[in-house]
């Protein structure tokens, strides 16, 4: 067992945040400080040490960890999402007082799981890490005061994941079968056509399923409209973005199987085609703005396919930029929402109405967040949408880049339905409690809205990264 | 293609298949004795008389044991390999993983402990 401490140190720590949150939960209510005002500093650190150990390589465990770049990018951006998710939290108005230590505490086994998740690097491990990412988030779904559609959420979610999780071992059996290794890096040798092992591709469909359930991608994104629109602001913003990750991760150190032309490349295209659209013409009929957020999702899930079908270490990298993109863009506009609901009700589209005036940085940001997510120039959103393109044109999915770009077009009502009803009706519905406009909701709002932007003016440094990563894992 | 008799006797399995699994069903329906009413559509037909309703309501605490007792037995389920095996290992590997393993055990009884999980509430709040 070559077991190397400092190659796990971001693992580490989250895994002492976690117990450090565990003892807290476990004691008096009166204990202090109380969790809110700690663990903020506690995940910023995370960050930093997930940043301080980027670089390191190695393959430890029995082979079944690697740690590489690819690993490493996403685990700064989990250890950042899980940072931006715990501030955002940090005001949360339904959730109960005795729960709040053990609500982070889930959140951060959640983290710890996706981190170690985006480090797998053998079939079993990947299904081990993806449960403990999943089974905090089945417990704290329905966390959101005495609300009778946050428990038909948690109910549906563990329901349907059970489902793809059953699915996704079924998968791996047959996998194990035929291939007879779970190993990563010895299945990428192995014949994946359905003429020379059509039992391993089966399998390998069905062990995909399990991620695209995580990912909300078109047959299995039913939970997530329901889950978002049941699900309190905050814990939305956490399920929305963060296992997406891991999906992502996950998918793309499977996508090295998928050459070109292969029946599960040619499937997953067609998904991702059928998600994108799917998801942009539900979104359109939606008025609630997290079900939206929903269906823009799946609608993401759609376009991350296209960087992982061209078989190539750029189109790889685009996805991982891409991931980054989505996980920044859906962390702005989930910190608006939360900002504007003060009360932890769910929002409709109209009570955004007259919120330039209201709350002029929150409505700044959010108009940053909706360009940002219909993918335009100069955020974030447009630089990942356009590596994503320039990735998979000419390697056989044509069809699939001219789907993306046909769905923006789509997307743009929606999207832009948010900035319409944020600054041009200001007809405001009565009686809603006014969006939270101090220093802590701008900053945070306009510091999000600044790297969306920033990371759209600059893209370079970020997607160099990206591009490591991607060579980690196809040189 | 010839029909040879690797197709007969494949066609023989099925057959045999099938009928293994029908013929029961059939030879009930022919042979079983009918009878209706009485104890035949009670809960359990052997032991006592059950009383009321099955449809009574029941205090939620047996099932938070139940499912309790159900994840520790699974849990320890997994020590059985582990006490066969663990004469021949060497070393002190085999033994940090098996504390891993208990740690977390611990944990998440101490977990239980301090939320009250094992006090048997009279209502439950």
């Amino acid at each position: 067992m070559n077991f190397d401490i400092t190659l796990v140190v971001p693992e580490l720590y989250f895994l002492c945040l976690v117990l450090v949150l565990m003892i807290q939960s476990l004691g008096d209510r009166e204990w202090k400080p109380v969790v809110e005002k700690w663990l903020p500093f506690g995940a910023g650190l995370g960050f930093f040490v997930a940043i301080v150990n980027y670089g390191h390589e190695g393959l430890m465990l029995w082979d079944v960890y690697r740690v590489d770049m690819m690993s490493q990018f996403f685990k700064i951006a989990i250890a950042f999402g899980f940072f931006v998710t715990v501030i955002n939290a940090a005001r949360q108005p339904t959730l109960a007082e005795g729960k709040r230590s053990d609500y982070y505490m889930m959140l951060g086994f959640s983290a710890l799981g996706l981190m170690m998740l985006s480090s797998a690097v053998e079939l079993i491990t990947i299904y081990l890490a993806l449960e403990l990412a999943s089974y905090s988030l089945y417990a704290v779904i329905p966390l959101r005061a005495k609300n009778k559609g946050a428990a038909e959420a948690g109910v549906k979610y563990i329901l349907f994941g059970a489902v793809a999780t059953a699915l996704a071992l079924y998968g791996l059996s047959y996998i194990m079968a035929s291939q007879h290794t779970t190993y990563i890096a010895e299945l990428m040798h192995k014949s994946w056509t359905f003429a020379d092992q059509p039992m391993a591709v089966v399998g390998l469909c069905l062990f995909l399923g399990g991620m695209f359930f995580k990912l909300a991608l078109f047959p299995f994104h039913f939970w997530c409209p329901d889950v978002y629109q049941g699900a309190s602001n905050e814990t939305a913003a956490f399920v929305a973005t963060l296992p997406k990750m891991g999906a992502i991760v996950i998918l793309a150190r499977l996508a090295v199987f998928l050459k070109p032309g292969l029946e599960i490349t040619t499937l997953l295209a067609v998904l991702g085609a059928l998600s994108m659209t799917y998801g942009n013409l539900a979104a359109l009929a939606q008025t609630d703005i997290k079900r939206l957020l929903g269906f823009s999702s799946v609608a993401h899930a759609g376009y991350i396919m296209v960087g992982l079908v061209s078989g190539t270490s750029e189109g790889l990298a685009a996805a991982a930029f891409y991931a980054l993109a989505y996980l920044v863009m859906n962390l702005l506009v989930f910190w608006v929402v939360c900002r504007v609901a003060v009360d932890g009700r769910n929002l409709k589209l109209n009570d955004l109405n007259g919120l330039y005036k209201k709350a002029p940085v929150l409505a700044f940001s959010l108009a940053a967040g909706a360009f940002a997510l219909v993918g335009l120039p100069p955020t974030m959103g447009f630089m990942g949408k356009f590596f994503l393109i320039t990735s998979a044109w000419d390697h056989g999915y044509n069809w699939l880049v001219i789907t993306l770009v046909l769905n923006s077009a789509i997307a743009i009502y929606y999207y832009l339905s948010l900035f319409r009803h944020a600054f041009t009706e200001d007809k405001t519905p009565d009686l809603t409690p006014a969006p939270d406009n101090s220093w802590f909701a701008s900053a945070g709002a306009g510091l999000l809205a600044g790297a969306v932007l920033l990371a759209g003016m600059v893209p370079a440094p970020l997607f160099n990264l990206a591009v490591e990563a991607g060579r980690s894992l196809m040189p | 293609m010839v029909f040879d008799w690797l197709h007969f006797s494949i066609m023989l399995f099925l057959l045999a298949g099938l009928l293994f699994a029908c013929g029961p069903l059939i030879l009930a329906g022919l042979l079983a004795p009918r009878a209706k009413g009485g104890d035949t559509g009670m809960p359990y037909e052997c032991g006592m008389v059950p009383y009321g309703s099955s449809w009574s309501r029941w205090g939620v605490s047996y099932y938070v044991y139940a499912l309790i007792f159900l994840a520790f037995d699974v849990d320890v389920l997994y020590l059985f390999p582990v006490a066969t095996a663990y004469a021949d290992a060497e070393g002190w590997v085999s033994f940090v993983k098996v504390f891993i393993f208990l740690f977390f055990l611990i944990l998440s009884i101490v977990y239980f402990w301090a939320k009250g999980v094992f006090t048997w509430p009279r209502r439950i709040r």
